[in-house]
């Protein structure tokens, strides 16, 4: 059940893609989520949808595998949706029952939103299914460099960043682990109003977090004893570097940026 | 022989506790030698290899790990190139989510030359046979091949003296023999130290020395075969002796005249053929 | 009222089939011990049992219930059959020994009085002191808060008890307590099955073995039957108890040691009473 959570996790391979500097990734992955957000109307999500599907295949990675990853956030899109679908309001109304009101530009908003929404996270899931942690922490840490000058801890962030990433999948099996033991013990995590199921998760995340202390001292301890010392005089064994293959990247996103810009040019004209 | 680790009158505790976790050991381990550290849960086991590793320091007492003490903040990051250590839980000690990064993290951090780190990270995990999972997750892989990770990752840094604290007790036995035989492997091929903390009788009996010990004490060191013959001893601390060991002791008992100091099926049969 | 605990499954179509056309059934009071590799579909077969999975293809049948009926009682299943899984003092959450105990039954609909009686019965069964009851079971001992997690699942008045290794993780003194209290679980009544990685543990306590290769079933005998087939066990990556090895070479040499021998305490009763008469002879 939670060992279908796909976020943040690194799906191994060599394509392209995945062969990318991760500094480049992550600009990118930047610049499409801005793109993402710029956009308005069809013709432009349709644009970036097909750029990222492409992308996808470019990675070798099944599509189903990439869409089970967005099930985690349907509930949010929808919740998202509906949100959106009452609250704004502009254009004509298209149904109206009691408190109840629907504007055109209500659901136009609503859909934008859930489309967004789920075009954000399917671009950056593209991010960290090609990227292994230690290099995102790496790309990351390059990227924040210039920061150092005003003490800003660039190297512990990108750290703690990477070690959250290695430990999700670990934390999800043990949640389903302990839910098991919990629903052997009678515990119902199913049924009853909102209030219900959020007691229902106490006998959950109490074993959940003191697991999450134990095994955060074990591994500061295991990287202690392989001599971590903080950033200080680290090198790395994958240097990163830029090949033609960033530049490609980067041209792409380029024309797929120039192409949205435009469009929203000439929606406004 | 020269001994690498050398121990004396060393005691430890933690600052919350009111008893001394290790208290007043003094042990010498000789270079080259595979010894097995036996003891029960909360005996100062664990306490004593992080001691070896400079992951705390003596309450009292003095530490060298070849020939270093672990004055300041440099000696022990010294002790901890030329000592690695393997842990108990295989998933607590990977940081990285690829195998051959993950091993590549003790070089990184002593700051090896990336072609440097690359040429043994792949020697490394070659010579514990993960060579073909190089590029692929630690979480997919079952509880022996992360150990192997783990000491893959050790072995990389070229260390001298390697720690194992407990680190196949989480493992299923195909996993146990795996690691085990890895770790006498290492010893003996390339001649690195081991220091094998176990509660699993079967693993000490093969060591060529086995240290006990008991409520913070260092109780009992010498030949597996020495150790083991004292059942009663060993059973009082909560500990166990080989099933051939207990046979002979049963027997012994009811008067049959066998040795004392029995191990293995072999040695049991070779002795009641020799009854009959 | 039916006293048997009936279990039927076929084929359960996950893609690297987890478990493979197993049929067994397990009468009430039987201590039955499951073993093969990791990943022979241990895990998978003890979790159909309480119906936490249910069979995607073939019939769980508990105490009368199909597990795979649409409408069945999963409660009473659960009720029914106990189960405990590995390093169960993981799961502890509760504020104290006494509460954690209490989650279950409560989950049940058990109150007042009852379920005061359930929680002493089960502490009092796995040995924890009844002063530990207002402790946090954060502060206890591993083996104790193991205790109390088998406690847990006992509240519950299971008829089954079903253990995934037990003793996993623990010294040898834990080792010995854990399964003396296992045993005093079936000596109170309990059906027991329990899933082991030691061959020494189950050939000693058990009455019947359930080994697993591959998601099938490759033996379901007498721990002393099993044990008789040593080569297919090690290709298997299983081994068999050094007295039973001791044993098999023991009569190739002429020693006449019976079949059902299987532990040390049997090789030495056996052993004693021939060398017996050979010292005899020669006195």
């Amino acid at each position: 059940m939670l060992k279908n959570i796909t976020i943040g996790q690194y799906f191994p391979g060599n394509s392209a893609v995945h062969r990318m500097d991760a500094r480049m990734k992550i600009l990118l992955t930047i610049a499409l989520l801005v793109d993402v957000f710029v956009s308005k109307g069809f013709i432009g999500f349709g644009l970036i949808f097909a750029f990222v599907l492409l992308v996808a295949r470019t990675t070798k990675i099944s599509l189903s595998f990439i869409v089970r990853g967005l099930k985690p956030i349907a509930f949010i899109a929808v919740f998202t949706f509906v949100l959106n679908l009452f609250m704004q309001t502009g254009g004509e109304t298209l149904f109206q029952w009691k408190f109840i009101h629907i504007t055109s530009g209500g659901l136009r908003t609503a859909v934008y939103m859930a489309i967004r929404l789920l075009l954000l996270v399917t671009a950056s899931q593209l991010l960290t299914l090609t990227t292994s942690s230690l290099s995102l922490t790496d790309g990351l840490e390059a990227l924040m460099r210039p920061l150092a000058v005003i003490h800003f801890p660039a190297h512990e962030i990108a750290m703690m960043m990477s070690i959250a990433l290695r430990f999700i999948p670990t934390l999800m099996e043990e949640t389903d682990k302990i839910m098991n033991a919990q629903k052997a013990r009678g515990a119902d995590f199913e049924s009853g109003n909102l209030i219900r199921r959020a007691k229902a998760m106490v006998p959950l995340l109490v074993p959940l977090f003191v697991s999450a202390f134990r095994r955060a001292d074990d591994l500061a301890l295991a990287m202690e004893a392989r001599c971590y010392r903080g950033g200080k005089g680290r090198t790395r064994m994958n240097q990163l570097h830029m090949t033609k293959v960033d530049l490609y990247g980067a041209l792409a996103v380029a024309l797929l940026t120039a192409a949205l810009v435009t469009l929203n040019l000439l929606g406004a004209v | 022989m020269s001994s690498i680790i050398s121990i004396q009158n060393v005691s430890f505790s933690y600052e919350e506790a009111e008893d001394s976790a290790v208290k007043g050991v003094s042990l010498e381990v000789e270079k080259g030698e595979f010894l097995a550290i036996l003891g029960r849960n909360g005996s100062g086991k664990s306490t004593l290899a992080k001691l070896l590793n400079a992951l705390i320091l003596p309450t009292d007492g003095a530490i060298s790990v070849d020939g270093i003490s672990p004055t300041d903040e440099d000696s022990r990051y010294e002790i901890r190139t030329r000592c690695g250590m393997v842990f108990q839980n295989p998933d607590n000690q990977i940081v990285s989510t690829i195998v051959e990064e993950d091993c590549a993290f003790g070089l990184e951090n002593m700051g090896v030359a990336p072609q440097e780190i690359r040429r043994r990270v792949d020697e490394a995990l070659a010579r514990v046979g993960m060579a073909e999972y190089a590029l692929s997750s630690p979480h997919m892989l079952s509880g022996g091949q992360k150990q192997r990770v783990a000491i893959a990752g050790v072995v990389a840094m070229r260390p001298k003296i390697i720690v194992f604290d407990e680190s196949t007790a989480m493992l299923d036995p195909v996993g146990r023999r795996d690691v085990f035989s890895l770790a006498r492997k290492l010893n003996r091929e390339e001649g690195i130290t081991i220091v094998w903390i176990t509660h699993f009788m079967e693993e000490a009996v093969q060591a060529d020395r086995v240290a006990v010990m008991d409520a913070g004490r260092l109780v009992m060191q010498g030949a597996p075969r020495e150790v083991f013959s004292h059942e009663a001893e060993i059973r009082a601390m909560g500990l166990d002796v080989p099933e051939m060991t207990q046979l002979a002791g049963i027997l012994r008992g009811a008067g049959v005249n066998l040795p004392a100091d029995i191990m293995t099926c072999d040695e049991m049969a070779v002795e009641l053929c020799r009854l009959k | 009222m039916s006293h048997l605990s009936h279990v039927y499954m076929r084929g359960t179509p996950f893609e690297a089939r987890a478990l493979d056309d197993v049929s067994f059934t397990i009468e009430d009071g039987a201590f039955v011990g499951v073993i093969g590799h990791t990943g022979s579909g241990k895990s998978t077969l003890i979790t159909h049992l309480n119906a936490l999975l249910r069979p995607e293809e073939g019939r769980v049948i508990i105490n009368g219930i199909d597990t795979a009926a649409e409408n069945a009682d999963l409660k009473t299943v659960r009720r029914t059959v106990g189960l405990v899984f590995q390093y169960p003092e993981y799961q502890l959450f509760e504020e104290t020994v006494k509460r954690d105990v209490a989650f279950g039954p409560k989950n049940l609909g058990v109150t007042g009085d009852a379920l005061e009686k359930q929680v002493e019965n089960a502490m009092a069964l796995v040995g924890l002191d009844p002063a530990l009851g207002e402790k946090s079971p954060f502060e206890l001992s591993g083996g104790q808060k193991r205790r109390v997690a088998i406690a847990g699942v006992l509240a519950m008045e299971p008829q089954v008890m079903v253990l995934d290794e037990p003793a996993a993780g623990l010294d040898p003194a834990g080792r010995a307590d854990m399964l003396n209290l296992v045993k005093k679980l079936h000596q109170a009544g309990k059906t027991v099955v329990m899933v082991s990685h030691s061959m020494e543990d189950v050939g000693r306590m058990c009455q019947r073995l359930i080994v697993l290769n591959h998601g099938k079933i490759a033996f379901d005998d007498t721990p002393a039957n099993v044990f008789s087939h040593p080569r297919e066990l090690e290709e298997m990556g299983l081994d068999v108890p050094q007295s039973v090895k001791l044993a098999i070479r023991l009569r190739e040499k002429g020693f006449d040691i019976p079949q059902d021998v299987t532990s040390v305490a049997a090789l030495a009763e056996a052993l004693l009473g021939q060398l017996g008469k050979a010292g005899d002879a020669n006195a």
